[in-house]
């Protein structure tokens, strides 16, 4: 019994972890999926959206009385929108240059060469901005949600699970849930996954395909740092933590399906698993060489991935 | 309808397409006619913008649209349906069709277009929630097609709607493609290799060979003229 208890008693925060990497790839996959673009600033996006969390709730809580996880909660919500401005914007200024109709048809390798320098100068550029402007010192939301806990099960098998985290947990899902029904659901979803599929034939329908590339990286942004603000209400924010995570973002990409939305969702979920869970087996340090030794044993069982191998299909 | 003045385009500096010169009427089926590697695919794409001309000048129903960006022609009534037919292979027929009506507005006209397409090709009504990677070679054609014609075009171009199709299929594509011109009185641009369902569709011809034009007019003129041996066979 103890075992079992031990056991669930780390998988629940497991799964809520999941449940973050797996929104988290979803928004990877909008990138990776519909622009074909290997951003390597993402991890960065969490980092802002986390230092945007915190330094907003600071600055409410000045003057407002609430508590500081409620406040967390606005700040995610006001995240959402300003970031997908944020996202549209630099990718007028810079990524439009290196993607889209400019570079499918002239270049020969996608343009992946040109994207790569500029996401991972976008990424530098970040990251030592954070550090001038916040410190090295790590920083968070505390409040006391975060630090309470339920109580499930009997005497005989009990379990306690954050209250913060399920709150957090219940919002990522919904934010992914409702993403996957705007894509499906909607002509501007419907549009951005023909500009996915097939960027010349949707020109050819009169798709502005560049734009909505942007609109794309403009959700991809909005979503990363909706989910960064959540993240900082249990997790502390330095200018390098983004850089913890995009590797094993990318590995819950490609298990995926290499840009399939709800794909990388579930690809994020598994991977987040296993990561939390693996400290049950090996010292914390060597948690993310489980991680990739149980990926490329499936993406050798299973190369396409969970989910096939295409943005479009969701 | 559409008038081509001096085109020239190519891939990296070197001209698939030199100087061509071409014009479309209304009512018009024009058939490009050349060997592979004439330089077909290279005109339609400096036509519909998706490929940057050179030199020369683009003129749709009097608007000089060289310069406008590619996406923006379909909403003038240009439809390409390019060669390989490029279906968004992961999105249902349905979703094919409507995002082909992406230049119309929504609500009635986008069902009128619909209800004409399904009409001239039931196949695709009974298989409107199939994934269009998932069909066939001919059926994708006419998904390609249908999703040309859901924006009410003015001009159809259509490039090899021929390719890898088997004979009987190839004959019925052509049939609905004969049918939009002489029935409903569509201008269409046919760009093909394949001579007979070609010839036997249009009634206006253009040999094309080594990205030059080498002969144009009436059907039956150019038939006579030797020119298209001349073009295939180069006697
Ligand atoms: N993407 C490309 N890059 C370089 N050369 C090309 C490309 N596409 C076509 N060409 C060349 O341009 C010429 C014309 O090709 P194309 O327009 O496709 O002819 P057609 O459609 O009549 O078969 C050919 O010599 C072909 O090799
Ligand atoms: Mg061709």
């Amino acid at each position: 019994m103890a075992d079992i208890e031990a056991f669930l008693q780390q998988l629940v925060p497991a799964i809520a972890m999941g449940c973050v990497y797996g929104a988290l790839c979803a928004a990877l996959s909008l990138v990776f999926g519909i622009m074909r673009v290997v951003n390597f600033a993402q991890g960065e996006f969490i980092t802002a959206g986390m230092y945007f969390g915190v330094m907003l709730v600071l600055f409410l809580a000045s003057f407002l009385q609430f508590n500081s996880f409620a406040l967390a909660l606005v700040a995610a919500i006001l995240a959402f929108p300003v970031f997908f401005c944020f996202g549209v914007f630099l990718h007028k200024m810079l990524l439009s240059h290196v993607s889209g109709m400019k570079v499918i048809e002239t270049t020969r390798d996608g343009g992946h060469q040109a994207q790569l320098i500029v996401t991972l100068g976008i990424s530098l550029l970040l990251q030592n901005v954070f550090l001038m402007m916040f410190g090295s010192r790590p920083q968070s939301i505390t409040s006391d949600i975060s630090s309470q806990a339920w109580a499930l099960g009997t005497n005989d098998l009990m379990i306690f699970v954050n209250k913060g985290r399920v709150i957090v947990t219940i919002i990522v899902v919904a934010v992914v849930f409702l993403m996957y029904q705007f894509l499906r659901k909607t002509d501007l979803g419907a549009r951005m996954r023909g500009a996915a599929d097939k960027p010349t034939a949707a020109t050819y329908v009169g798709i502005d395909v560049d734009r909505h590339y942007g609109i794309a990286f403009g959700l991809s942004c909005g979503i990363t740092a909706l989910v960064g603000v959540l993240m900082a209400t249990f997790y502390p924010v330095g200018p390098f933590v983004g850089f913890e995570f995009i590797i094993v973002l990318y590995a819950g990409v490609v298990l995926g399906g290499m840009g399939s939305f709800i794909g990388a969702f579930w690809g994020g979920l598994t991977i987040g698993v296993i990561q939390q869970m693996a400290s049950l087996i090996v010292p914390l340090q060597l948690q993310n060489v489980l991680v990739f030794l149980i990926f490329l044993t499936l993406l050798v069982l299973r190369p396409q991935g969970f989910f096939g191998n295409n943005a479009a299909r969701l | 309808m559409l008038t081509c003045d001096n085109l020239s385009a190519g891939y990296g500096g070197a001209d698939a397409i030199r100087d061509v010169s071409l014009r479309v009427d209304a009512g018009d089926i024009l058939g490009v006619v050349g060997p592979n590697g004439a330089g077909k695919t290279t005109l339609l794409r400096a036509i519909s913008g998706s490929l940057q001309i050179a030199k020369g000048k683009v003129v749709f129903n009097g608007t000089d649209i060289t310069a406008m960006a590619p996406h923006r022609r379909p909403g003038l009534g240009l439809a390409h349906v390019p060669e390989g037919r490029q279906v968004f292979g992961e999105l249902t027929v349905a979703e094919n069709l409507s995002l082909g009506a992406t230049t119309l507005p929504a609500g009635k006209s986008r069902e009128e277009r619909l209800a004409f397409v399904y009409d001239l090709f039931p196949r695709l009504a009974e298989r409107r929630g199939q994934l269009a990677g998932t069909m066939s070679g001919g059926e994708q054609q006419m998904v390609a097609i249908g999703r040309g014609l859901m924006m009410d075009p003015k001009l159809l171009l259509l490039d090899e709607p021929s390719m890898g199709l088997a004979p009987k299929i190839v004959t019925e594509i052509f049939a609905s493609i004969v049918k939009l011109g002489r029935t409903f009185g569509l201008t269409v641009l046919i760009a093909e290799q394949r001579l007979s369902e070609t010839l036997a569709s249009c009634n206006k011809c253009v040999v094309i060979a080594s990205g030059q034009i080498t002969a144009s007019g009436e059907r039956e003129a150019i038939v006579r003229s030797g020119a298209i041996e001349e073009a295939y066979f180069g006697t």
